[in-house]
């Protein structure tokens, strides 16, 4: 069974950690809403660019993605280059399942990323609450037995701290970012130089990979019976990374037969995405991708439990290029610096 | 820190009311860094401080500015090796004692004790701070002394190392086949 690594984490709190094992739980430290809280950050902190990739299990792989993306592909092929602007924006909403103890509840956020096409800039991101919400009847009976507490949603203690609700926080971020990350520091005018053929882009991707590898040797040793990101986890992932950025519609295309042709991923057929778009899917591990077949473009980016139902997404409500930045509110600067932080 | 967060300084009465409020919470932050053993000095010392500074508390930002005070005494009072073997110590002792109805779900969160175990200390503070002490990133970003964005990124990579880390081999056959 695979698990959000933050949320596995926080269930592993030691009761040695409070002053009386096993005794009077510390104030502050409540089962209930402000529990969805601590964990709904850092959801948010992972979905604003991607689902937490999960603990991956070892499921049977059998079914092969092979053609899944054909159609989606044809349609990225015929896809005409967007004009150009200052900044690539993307927006997304995400929304993230989260246990509070007696009951689960879906918290759902906006984010809009803005990339800058000038690689010294700062990415902008924004961010705000939508709503929490009980997620099923019956967490919706439990909720109210509990007292019906305040669903806080990303926001620790309903402060507002992190997507508030009806406002807007803005944070400065590297301009690559998550690309670099993955070894990839193309500034984004020169993502459309980027093959336009399955076998030409994996080759062009792989030559990251032993600079990737070089890098994981300062990473801490993995524990016994571990193992460290596998070329193609790391293929796929920064794959999908690339998907939310402005390559071509050929590279698009190429990135999708490319990923179909991936060992471990399997091709899930027609589904309809967590915000109920039509769409073809192909899954690695407990990650799905799914692609409208009309347009070509990404729907959603998903977690789904063992039993398949899709417990986290992130749907992609649209990118284009944008000449200039929101307005951001009183007190921040015109244009993201470095550690710019501001809410309103 | 703006005037705005500052209030008048507290009292005996008002600190003894902070202090069973966050007490549990300072000595939980503690004991995440450097194990049991060693985390009743570090309160006793960080409240002591929080005393005679406690014309500095923001009294909208109390927790975070506690914990930073705490995280700053865990390091004049221990040397990097001895907190940090203490902590693992700690860590590998709380694997062991996981308990639970569900089987799966003991090994599960055993096995996340022990992969973070294997991060550097940094990775374990960041993750701690938002999983156990439920921090969000603004405050635990105040805590650690860096920027929110900063803490994002350091977030989102050291959750990459823990992910990594609990990655079993068996998964590469699943994926891979080979």
């Amino acid at each position: 069974m695979r698990r959000k690594v933050m949320r596995t984490l926080a269930e592993a709190r030691p009761d040695g950690l409070d002053p009386v094992p096993g005794g009077v739980r510390a104030p502050g430290r409540r089962r209930g809403s402000g529990w969805v809280a601590m964990v709904a950050v850092a959801v948010v902190v992972a979905a604003v660019v991607t689902v937490p990739r999960l603990w991956m299990d070892g499921r049977e792989t059998t079914a092969t993605a092979a053609g899944t993306l054909d159609v989606a592909a044809e349609a990225a092929r015929r896809q005409v280059p967007l004009p150009e602007g200052n900044y690539w924006s993307v927006t997304t909403l995400i929304s993230a399942e989260e246990s509070a103890g007696r009951y689960r509840v879906t918290v759902t956020s906006k984010t809009e990323r803005f990339l800058p096409r000038d690689p010294a800039g700062f990415q902008l991101l924004a961010m705000t609450g939508l709503h929490t919400r009980p997620l099923t009847a019956k967490d919706a009976a439990a909720w109210r037995a509990a007292g019906s507490p305040r669903l806080c949603g990303d926001d620790t203690d309903c402060e507002n701290d992190v997507s508030p609700v009806g406002r807007h926080r803005y944070t400065a971020m590297p301009s690559l970012w998550p690309l670099d990350d993955s070894g990839l520091t193309l500034p984004l005018s020169r993502l459309v130089e980027l093959p336009v053929e399955p076998a030409a882009l994996r080759e062009r991707l792989l030559a990251l990979w032993p600079a990737y590898q070089e890098r994981m040797k300062d990473w801490p040793p993995a524990p016994k019976g571990a193992a460290l990101p596998t070329r193609d986890t790391w293929l796929w992932s920064l794959s999908l990374d690339l998907l939310a950025t402005p390559v071509s519609g050929g590279t698009r295309a190429a990135l999708y037969q490319m990923l179909e042709d991936l060992p471990g991923v399997r091709g899930l057929g027609r589904v309809t995405d967590a915000g109920g778009r039509p769409g073809a899917a192909i899954a690695m591990g407990g990650e799905q991708l799914v692609v409208s077949e009309e347009t070509g473009q990404v729907l959603a980016r998903q977690d789904a439990a063992a039993s398949g139902r899709v417990v986290n997404a992130v749907l992609f409500q649209g990118a284009k290029w944008v000449g200039k930045l929101p307005r951001l509110p009183k007190g921040c600067p015109k244009v993201p610096v470095r550690d710019t932080d501001c809410v309103g | 820190m703006n005037d705005v967060e500052r209030a008048q300084v507290l009292d005996e009465k008002e600190f003894a009311a902070l202090y069973d409020a966050t007490h549990p919470r300072v000595f939980a932050y503690a004991v995440s860094r450097c194990g049991r053993q060693l985390a009743e000095e570090v309160v006793s010392e960080t409240f002591a401080v929080a005393w005679r500074r406690r014309a500095d508390i923001p009294r909208r930002a109390v927790l975070p500015w506690l914990l930073g005070v705490a995280r700053n005494v865990t390091r004049e009072l221990y040397r990097d090796e001895v907190r940090q073997a203490a902590l693992e110590n700690a860590l590998r002792g709380w694997a062991k004692e996981v308990t639970g109805d569900v089987a799966e779900e003991v090994a599960r969160r055993s096995a996340v004790l022990s992969a973070l175990v294997a991060l550097s200390d940094e990775d374990k503070e960041l993750l701690t701070l938002v999983s156990w002490h439920g921090l969000s990133s603004a405050q635990a970003a105040r805590v650690v002394g860096c920027s929110v964005s900063a803490f994002f990124v350091r977030l989102h990579r050291a959750r990459r190392r823990l992910e990594a880390a609990l990655l079993v081999p068996k998964e590469e056959e699943a994926c891979g086949g080979r």
